[in-house]
């Protein structure tokens, strides 16, 4: 770079309107400036109200200038812009003051676009949503080729679309398809795959970025005349679908059929970004402002929307999560963990080992015998395979990390782990007699951790030495993929070995909530009432397929029933009878589920349950699940052949169900099972799949109002009895009209 | 099963077969005790193996990607070793007048080694109990255009000087064996007079190797030759064979590619 440089830092007006510099703005001896975003008030970049004006402010300046060629548009971040504040979108109250927002900044990037003089984007990090859309609006994108490095429009993930007219000009460099899968997803795409899809036009070494931007500015500012901006080059297929109206009203049909089935219309972000996208069809000057004027007045709407509210909410409950020790003592510190112990290669102790060898942590895996120890292996081996058959991973990225994975039957290896896990067999004498062997072998402030769903950890530290050190760590199958760890701890549990278990599930990569001891701790507490309604319906004679419709309607990802037999009949008779055992006749289970049993329906796993299975895995994957009608008199239901069983209003099944979860959880706050409203709400929508657009089980009551809740619960309580009795906590919040949240 | 590399010695540009074939004809190794060298290999580890002696030394593998089928005991030790079946055996190298064979040579394999050095008052804080101790050490060169398999006759008395000890003091002798022939040449130099004058320069010989005390549970030519990993199978054979026997002290000697030779002298934990 060179010497002259001339720096505008608060210079005139902009130093009366903003106290704080967000945007540096540099002119290098060769004429190009270089506008470098910085807040100081944020580890990252957001596009602020302050960020806009001076952003803008600079665009103008850049215009103005004559002794300006060019500019280059830069972070001095490790990221480039992940998008607008949400803080400031949160405060929004009305739709009309969003889409003012909207426009003044699609407004100012219109204007850049239109600028003769060049500018481009360097990116390195990530440049997400709005700060995507400034790189696209800008005339060319320079992206760093280092791994950290992506981009995309996740504004769908938070109920909203990209309001910068980002889409559209996807659309004009990337295609039409690239638009809807990006806007649609929410997806973040690596700087290498962005470069093949046409979503930035150069890659190059973060060494060079900056210089590499610089000199392509001043490259095309030699050429004017020449745009220099990137034209979409398709081949005939896509050509076909996306280069006439009849094709584009196919991709459309298509796009609005597949998302539908995925949102059942609860999303309406979705619906929106797909109206945009139609009226800006094939492009051209004259629809963009129409499709842009579309853009701005739906992401209005859809800021004060109550989906966008409930999933912006979530997305500052995991935010905060992040930075919870899960202690409340602010002095506690975890212990390092460079070393852990995986007891049972099972599914569980398998996709375990994994997240923790994810985390960079070596594994040591035991089982009993080889074929365990093999299964647990070959369980982490089969997932990376997966990930190199897909390019997602280097052959030596592979051999590098299943390096850290070892194995064997005894207990060598174990010896020096800071926290030892263990997935053994559903057993209290087994689990107590393996915490005994790991006691005797490891240092005294090694962590023993119990992935039970459904032991009590007190039962099992009672024969510990040392039972500060044990506590649960409740993973979710398949692990990789399930985002939350449930850490449980028991009354003598210490402070530093909860935080130490919080601090291993962050770094596996999970969402972690502590909740307190007891039977089915949290998550598994309140899916057993659930369940265990929907089998009453089922024992009531309603359809088991109507169940499942219902229930998925109402915004759960699968049915109970369906879930019955993905979890196991058996599993989830044994763990009936223990709820039932512990909470009494509110969990009473129907007449007729023992049968089932008796009938060696297991579900899924031995091919009979309550659905038609083909030949273990085969083909009848694809097709749509048949209930297996030969169930029905296994129960002893009755069940009108015409009329396909009892019928019963689809807003009644959901109620009731959905109900006893909300009811259940209510009750485990009352009980103090829970730090927070927060624990309880991401608890049920990371491990059980509760709709995320109704906010958790807590918001839910939010929403709907305790008075309400009540009313409906006390309604089935009148009808069904004690499985209804409502928690003492909502007859409270309805008295005095509270709420959980602020 | 893993693929072979073919071997040029990168000096001589000889295979290492080759250059045994050179050692066994000017040494006059003949094919019969080579054989019988390699009959011995083979039935001593086979009863080391039978007797449960190696249970504590080695590791059982589970093999990716399954990692269904355990390896639990070297799979080359031939257990119905007979010492006509060798004499069947074609040369492998020079096919006309040679007497190296796949039988008297070390198959190349796979495995793996570890062994961990540290200070005794390291260990005692960690609380390990040492395997053994490492009493002396010596690397030597040779010219490898000559017999470049020599380098145990050439490492071993320095090795045996720096620890103020002598052969005959060795409880157990463990040489690598590349070859029967390159043992056999060795074993006959240890013993030579007018090696060590020649070649050493010294006045007397290195000593007569005892054969109840050399590789007494078989080498290289049963177990197989994993490349850097033999030397550490070697130690610890040896140490656990010396707190097995009660003796002081232990020697592990190899050779090398390049003319190289090395030479350990090991002593028994208490």
């Amino acid at each position: 770079m060179s010497a002259e440089t001339t720096s505008s830092n608060g210079e005139g007006r902009a130093m009366v309107r903003a106290p704080v510099t967000v945007v540096d703005f540099v002119v290098r001896g060769d004429g190009i400036a270089v506008l470098t975003v910085n807040d100081p008030r944020e580890p990252v970049n957001t596009v602020t109200r302050e960020f806009g004006e001076q952003f803008l402010a600079s665009v103008e300046r850049v215009a103005a200038d004559p002794a300006i060629k060019g500019a280059v548009v830069a972070s001095a971040k490790k990221d480039f812009i992940v998008g607008a504040n949400i803080d400031m979108l949160q405060a929004v109250k009305l739709a009309t003051d969003a889409e003012e927002m909207a426009k003044v900044i699609a407004g100012g990037l219109v204007k850049l676009a239109a600028l003769p003089k060049p500018f481009v984007a360097a990116v390195r990090g990530s440049a997400l949503g709005g700060g995507f859309e400034i790189a696209l609006a800008c005339h060319a994108i320079v992206a760093s080729d280092d791994a950290a490095t992506g981009v995309g429009l996740p504004e769908v993930q938070l109920g909203l679309l990209p309001a910068a007219n980002g889409m559209l000009r996807i659309v004009d460099r990337a295609g039409l398809q690239v638009a809807l899968d990006l806007a649609l997803t929410g997806r973040r795409v690596k700087a290498k795959k962005a470069l093949k899809m046409g979503l930035v036009d150069e890659v190059c070494p973060p060494s060079v970025l900056l210089d590499i931007a610089c000199a392509r500015a001043l490259d095309m500012a030699g050429r004017p005349g020449e745009s220099g901006r990137r034209t979409r080059k398709t081949d005939l297929k896509t050509a076909a679908l996306e280069d006439n109206a009849l094709g584009r009203a196919l991709v459309f049909k298509k796009a609005r059929e597949a998302t539908r089935k995925k949102t059942r219309g609860h999303y309406p972000a979705t619906e929106r970004i797909l109206d945009v996208l139609e009226a800006y069809g094939g492009g051209g000057k004259k629809r963009f402002a129409s499709a842009a004027a579309l853009e701005a007045r739906s992401f209005g709407e859809l800021v004060v929307s109550e989906q966008a509210h409930r999933l912006i909410e979530i997305f500052f409950a995991t935010t905060a999560l992040k930075k919870d020790t899960g202690v409340d003592d602010a002095s506690v510190r975890p212990h390092e963990v460079s070393r852990v112990a995986m007891l049972g290669g099972g599914l569980m102790g398998g996709g375990i080992a994994y997240v923790t060898m994810q985390a960079g942590i070596p594994v040591r895996i035991k089982d009993k015998d080889d074929a365990g120890v093999g299964r647990g292996l070959a369980y982490v081996r089969d997932i990376l395979a997966e990930r190199l058959k897909k390019k997602q991973l280097a052959r030596e990225e592979l051999d590098r990390k299943i390096a850290l994975v070892t194995g064997g039957t005894d207990y060598s290896g174990v010896k020096h782990a800071d926290v030892v896990i263990e997935a053994v067999f559903e057993d209290l004498a087994l689990k107590q007699r393996i915490l005994q062997d790991v006691e005797e072998l490891t240092r005294p402030d090694c962590v023993f951790a119990s992935n039970t769903s459904s032991i009590p950890i007190g039962r099992i530290a009672e024969v510990s030495k040392r039972p500060e050190t044990v506590l649960g760590m409740h993973y979710f199958s398949p692990v990789h993929k399930m985002p939350l760890l449930e850490v449980i701890a028991t009354p003598r549990t210490a402070p530093w070995a909860v935080a130490t278990a919080v601090a291993l599930g962050k770094k596996q990569g999970k969402t972690v909530i502590v909740v307190k001891d007891g039977v089915g701790f949290y998550t598994s507490r309140i899916l057993a009432p659930y369940m265990n309604e929907a089998a009453h319906l089922v024992a009531e004679g309603v359809p088991i397929d109507a169940i499942d419709r219902a229930m998925v309607d109402w915004g759960y990802p699968v049915g109970p029933i369906q879930l019955l037999d993905e979890v196991g009949i058996d599993v989830a008779a044994h763990v009936g009878e223990i709820v039932h055992a512990a909470f009494g006749d509110r969990m009473i289970p129907p007449p007729g589920m023992k049968k089932l049993l008796l009938d060696d329906r297991k579900g899924k796993k031995n091919g009979r349950g309550f659905y038609a299975y083909g030949k273990a895995g085969e083909a009848g994957e694809k097709r749509k699940r048949e209930v297996d009608a030969s169930v029905y008199a296994v129960l002893g239901v009755e069940r009108n052949a015409k009329a396909k069983g009892r019928v019963l209003p689809a807003e009644e099944i959901q109620m009731r169900c959905a109900l006893q979860m909300v009811n259940e959880a209510l009750l485990c706050f009352g009980e103090g099972i829970l730090r927070s409203p927060r624990d309880g709400d991401i608890g049920a929508i990371f491990g059980l799949g509760f709709p995320p657009f109704r906010g958790g089980p807590l918001r839910y009551v939010d929403t709907i109002g305790a008075a309400e809740v009540l009313r409906r619960v006390r309604g089935y309580e009148m009808r069904f009895g004690r499985r209804f009795t409502p928690a003492p906590v909502l007859v409270e919040m309805a008295r005095r009209g509270e709420r959980f949240y602020d | 099963m893993p693929v072979p590399p073919a071997l040029k010695e990168p000096t001589t540009g000889l295979s290492m077969g080759e250059s045994a074939e050179k050692m066994a004809k000017e040494g006059g190794i003949d094919r019969a005790s080579q054989d019988a060298f390699a009959h011995r290999s083979h039935a001593r580890a086979a009863k080391a193996w039978a007797d449960g002696l190696f249970a504590e030394e080695v590791m059982r593998v589970l093999p990716p990607p399954a990692y269904d089928a355990p390896f639990a005991e070297d799979n080359v030790v031939r257990k119905d070793s007979s010492v006509e079946a060798y004499s069947r055996l074609k040369p492998a190298f020079d096919r006309k007048y040679g007497t190296i064979t796949a039988g008297n040579s070390s198959p190349l394999t796979d495995g793996a080694a570890a062994l961990v050095l540290m200070t005794e008052s390291k260990a005692k804080s960690l609380g390990y109990a040492p395997l053994g101790y490492l009493r002396s050490w010596a690397y030597a060169a040779l010219d490898p255009a000559g017999w470049m398999l020599m380098g145990p006759s050439y490492a071993t008395p320095m090795a045996l000087d720096r620890a103020g000890l002598t052969l005959a003091e060795m409880d157990l002798i463990d040489m690598h064996e590349a070859f029967a022939a390159q043992v056999l040449c060795n074993v006959k130099a240890f013993g030579s007079r007018q090696f060590a004058e020649e070649k050493l320069g010294r006045s007397k010989a290195i000593g007569e190797i005892d054969d109840a005390k050399l590789n007494v549970h078989g080498g290289s030519i049963a177990i197989g030759h994993p490349f850097a990993a033999t030397g550490a199978r070697m130690v610890t054979t040896v140490l656990h064979e010396l707190k097995r026997r009660g003796g002081k002290f232990g020697l592990a000697t190899a050779c090398a590619a390049g003319g190289l030779g090395a030479a350990v002298v090991l002593e028994a934990a208490e």
